[in-house]
């Protein structure tokens, strides 16, 4: 038996375009407004997540989110959540998932976030 | 299909692999655009350890959460690269994550990203060595003793 060792540099490969694929898109559906996000939802897209979702909002008071889309999530995908949903509270308004993937489902279970989001077991929601 | 077989017949990674231990060491900018690379690394080397898939979820964002917590200890006058090495053994991968740090840096301990790390690994070692922040993270396949 061998032991084996491999050495790579990504210093001069310009991976960011490639690995990051992250999308964003609004609709309304019964007078209700929903996003849908796709793609991963990590510390170089929180950023563009908040930006897309407060000029989706504007100055509605409620907001369904649908993360069946997101394949990946960490903490500051989370942060992000939950400074959207405080914002709609501050307005008297709230959040609510139309649905979520195993990896928001994943996330939310392992730091005790998914009552606070109405998630039920298996990614159900609740109506 | 077996237990441990990838494709059908074909048995066990661990019964056809010619290597005891691997390491693979990877170096990225400390940017968070290249946080993904290493989370694709971290399935990888999971997948070469035979962990099961649940492990390798766990593991891809326990590495990703060390980097969120290193990231913002980065010495901007230093070489600002985010250095991972994976040791891959039989149903066992430990991962070093580190970065030359501003003087007297230290990880955050209060907020969420050390909260999950944490969670999803109880063992979880941060190292401050003069200019130098590691964090050690460690997964052996479920249902194997530590």
């Amino acid at each position: 038996m061998s032991k084996v060792t491999l050495l790579v540099s990504f210093t001069s490969i310009r991976l960011a375009a490639t690995v990051t694929v992250f999308q964003v898109g609004s609709s309304t559906h019964s007078g209700e407004l929903v996003v849908s996000v796709v793609g991963e939802l990590d510390l170089a897209s929180t950023d563009e997540f908040l930006a897309e979702v407060n000029d989706a909002v504007g100055d509605e008071q409620n907001l369904k989110l649908d993360l069946s889309g997101v394949t990946f999530m960490d903490s500051t995908g989370l942060g992000a959540l939950i400074k959207v949903r405080n914002r709609l509270v501050d307005r008297g308004g709230a959040l609510s998932f139309v649905a979520v993937s195993a990896a928001v489902e994943r996330v939310l279970t392992l730091t005790g976030m998914a009552e606070t989001f109405g998630l039920e077991p298996e990614g159900q929601v609740d109506a | 299909m077996n237990e441990g077989e990838l494709v059908p017949g074909v048995g066990p990674l661990s019964d056809r692999r010619e290597w005891d231990v691997a390491t693979i060491k990877i170096e990225v900018p400390a940017l968070p655009d290249f946080v993904a690379p290493l989370r694709s690394a971290t399935r990888s080397a999971s997948a070469l350890a035979d962990l099961a898939v649940d492990d390798i979820e766990e593991l891809q964002i326990a590495v990703d959460e060390a980097a969120t917590l290193l990231l913002p200890l980065v010495d901007p006058r230093g070489p600002r690269m985010l250095e991972a090495r994976f040791q891959i053994g039989d149903g066992e991968v430990q991962i070093s994550l580190a970065v030359y740090a501003v003087a007297g840096a230290d990880v955050d301990r209060t907020g969420m990203a050390w909260i999950m790390l944490s969670a999803l690994d109880p063992s979880v070692d941060v190292r401050s060595e003069s200019d130098c922040v590691t964090i050690v993270i460690t997964r052996v396949r479920s249902g194997r003793s530590q």
